[in-house]
């Protein structure tokens, strides 16, 4: 019985609920809102040739059911001129974590409580100590943000269809983001820029894109758009969120080698979220897999594909269709689902669909255990004593 | 787009017979007319040498005395055919042409409702805007639980409950009329302006009360369309090019907004003419919508019929501007 009602609440849990996320949010917008000293939300970087380094990143959304921890305790670091691939099936908080990044999670229900993001800016220098300093996004006032987002950090989204303002011409919206960057320029430097900018992102005929509405282009050119719009601002890191999800397959393949080419040309970062492994591989230097709001395994892009370790990004590659594979067996599917996000226990999320579970895994959720350098995974099979 | 307007202008005039059809047969069916009304207490008394026979005369002379189908017919093609001419007939209560009654009443109900409907845009969607991007917030609530009491009111109820209370208790503001019966003007220029200010005094409540409770849709509205707007992937990738929020909502988001609310421009045009029958009545000013009120009860089927048709005209020009508003504030909408 209790296991089948467990998602009904009373109206006395739902009023708890309504009142404790009340007050939740009313304090981290509170917090968001305050006025800092630099060097409040100023830290030292622990390794200077990161972009971003994340560290137990905790980004809650309070919503009526109750807290939902979609991002809890995610760590991991965005090399410079690295492509870091981020992948798990939906749900998992890969977008919720680049969207802390940005400072852009759905607010107020959604809020990041907890953990670091220390991004590598130029403009900051040293400490006494000798150590970079980095902004800590997660303290940075939003006034501060606003220089950041756009300029240091920039997104490209899942949807080209509706990433772009319908009521605006393309020219309009990449120029201002010329505007934003220096607000005295002149409208025909602006113009040209953002030509040069829809060139570079293989557009044929740019003048004419540039007058046109988003409407009036197609996907393939709107993705081509929404990229020439991220290089604008002359990033250091490209979050690309699913860039190529809603595109078909050849034009996936074409923007895929676009963002390559371009991360090699400019020397930027980016993070590519995905769930296909296959552009995971094609492009990724570093893959991150996350479970249920966690990081499960990273490690580099062949360490994850020649020797996966945790059984679910084992499950994952199995999962993935072969053309050399029998046809007539099946497609491999992980059995379970991903558990409720509500309420999660603490043991590992994994741990009802794993084949491989056993007696320790009733205990307390498993603790990352580098097998090498670079290669680190959450799980008991790998623990070292 | 000359074309389009030129083929929605000849379909309105289909649409046009249509309603004229319609609101004539109704008129004509209602169970009292004119004549009845007119002479309904002179007919109870033996003296006033009223009778059947004078009565069905009178029904003769003004065309009401044949009720079946074919008679109601002739009647609406007569005046079908005079419309033609250019001619709305003369009004029976008002004993002038109807076209001369409603150009002379049409301005004062103009102001108020121009004012009215001015204020109500100003101060709807700014609170609009603002309750939904401080959604759930005490703000939000506060404005929705006020503009939804304007809703629910009834025009009557609160009419009477504010002259009470401005007029009445306070004493601050005159109950009704346009200028105070009392006093006089003098015809010279400063007469003239003393004039003028105290029509506006007397005007200040029946704006008031329109306002109040015409925010609430409006208000609503905006909010709705605002949320929706702002849970959009572009306004998230406005925000992402380091826009600032102000630039966000009111840049972005704002155009966007704008697109649902220029159905509600095709509203306009007839709530700008049209006169406010409840709101006049109240205050008894004698604007378009008082004196078709009194026409209606009265049974003054000329008057009935112009005041409609300049309604239904206001309408079907105001669903062709604001189809046309679309192609303007909507890149993707193209007339054909």
């Amino acid at each position: 019985m209790a296991q089948k009602y467990s998602n009904y609440i009373s109206i006395k849990e739902s009023r708890k609920i309504i009142k404790y996320n009340l007050g939740q949010m009313k304090h981290y917008e509170k917090l968001k809102r305050q006025k800092r000293d630099v060097s409040e939300y100023t830290v030292p970087m622990k390794d200077e040739n990161n972009l971003i380094e994340i560290e137990d990143l905790e980004t809650f959304f309070f919503t009526d059911t109750g807290t939902v921890k979609s991002v809890n305790g995610v760590s991991f670091n965005i090399p410079k001129n690295k492509v870091v691939g981020v992948v798990g099936e939906s749900g998992c908080g890969k977008s919720v974590t680049s969207l802390s990044i940005m400072q852009l999670v759905q607010s107020p229900q959604g809020q990041v409580v907890g953990g670091q993001i220390r991004f590598n800016a130029s403009s900051l220098g040293y400490d006494e100590e000798g150590r970079k300093l980095g902004y800590d996004i997660v303290k940075t006032p939003t006034q501060q943000m606003y220089n950041i987002r756009g300029k240091d950090i920039t997104m490209i989204f899942q949807e080209p269809m509706t990433s772009l303002n319908p009521v605006f011409t393309v020219g309009y919206q990449l120029d201002e983001v010329s505007y934003l960057k220096n607000p005295e320029i002149k409208k025909e430097d602006a113009k040209a820029y953002s030509i040069e900018m829809l060139k570079k992102v293989g557009i044929s005929m740019p003048e004419h894109c540039y007058e046109s509405y988003p409407h009036e282009l197609s996907g393939g050119m709107r993705q081509r758009v929404m990229i020439a719009m991220a290089l604008a601002g002359e990033p250091k890191l490209i979050i690309a969120d699913e860039p190529t999800t809603a595109l078909d397959v050849t034009i996936q393949a074409q923007i895929l080698e676009l963002l390559r080419e371009l991360q090699k040309q400019e020397g930027c970062s980016i993070m590519l979220i995905t769930h296909d492994l296959g552009v995971i591989a094609e492009m990724a230097d570093e893959v991150v897999v996350m479970y249920a709001g966690r990081v499960i395994e990273r490690g580099t892009v062949r360490e994850i594909f020649k020797n996966p370790l945790h059984p679910y990004t084992v499950g994952l590659q199995k999962s993935k269709p072969l053309l050399e594979s029998d046809a007539d067996e099946p497609l491999y599917s992980i059995p379970g689902q991903v558990p409720n996000p509500i309420n999660l226990p603490n043991h590992c999320y994994f741990r009802n669909r794993c084949t491989k579970c056993m007696g320790r895994c009733d205990g307390e959720y498993p603790a990352e255990f580098k097998v090498s350098d670079t290669h680190s995974v959450a799980c008991y099979l790998y623990a070292k004593e | 787009m000359f074309k389009y307007i030129v083929k929605r202008i000849l379909i309105s005039i289909v649409i046009l017979l249509g309603v004229s059809i319609i609101i004539y047969f109704l008129v004509r069916m209602m169970p009292t007319d004119y004549i009845d009304n007119r002479f309904a207490s002179q007919l109870q008394n033996p003296n006033s040498g009223i009778n059947e026979e004078t009565i069905l005369e009178f029904k003769k002379l003004y065309g009401l005395d044949d009720n079946s189908f074919t008679g109601i017919l002739k009647g609406y093609f007569g005046w079908l055919g005079n419309l033609v001419k250019g001619d709305l007939g003369n009004s029976f209560i008002y004993m002038k042409p109807v076209g001369q009654v409603i150009a002379e009443n049409m301005w004062i109900s103009f102001a108020i409702a121009l004012v009215a409907t001015i204020l109500q845009f100003l101060i709807a969607i700014p609170l609009g805007i603002t309750s939904a991007t401080h959604q759930y917030s005490v703000r939000d609530y506060v404005t929705t639980v006020f503009t939804m009491i304007g809703i629910s009111l009834p025009t009557y109820f609160f009419a009477y409950i504010a002259i009470r209370f401005f007029s009445v208790e306070l004493g601050w503001l005159p109950t009704s009329g346009l200028i105070d019966i009392s006093k006089t003007y003098a015809d010279t220029f400063s007469g003239q302006m003393e004039k003028f200010g105290d029509i506006i005094v007397h005007l200040i409540l029946p704006i008031f009360v329109t306002v109040i409770l015409s925010i609430g849709g409006l208000m609503r509205y905006t909010r709705t369309n605002t949320l929706e707007v702002l849970s959009a992937d572009y306004i998230r990738t406005a925000r992402a090019k380091g826009l600032s929020e102000k630039k966000v909502i009111y840049k972005h988001a704002f155009r966007n907004t704008l697109i649902p609310l220029a159905t509600l421009l095709a509203g306009i045009l007839p709530s700008l003419f049209g006169g406010m029958m409840i709101t006049e009545q109240v205050f008894s000013i004698d604007g378009i919508g008082n004196l078709a009120y009194n026409a209606l009860r009265q049974g003054d089927i000329p008057f009935v019929m112009g005041y409609n048709m300049f309604l239904a005209v206001l309408t079907v020009i105001g669903t062709l501007f604001s189809d046309i508003m679309y192609s303007i504030v909507d890149p993707r909408v193209k007339l054909k």
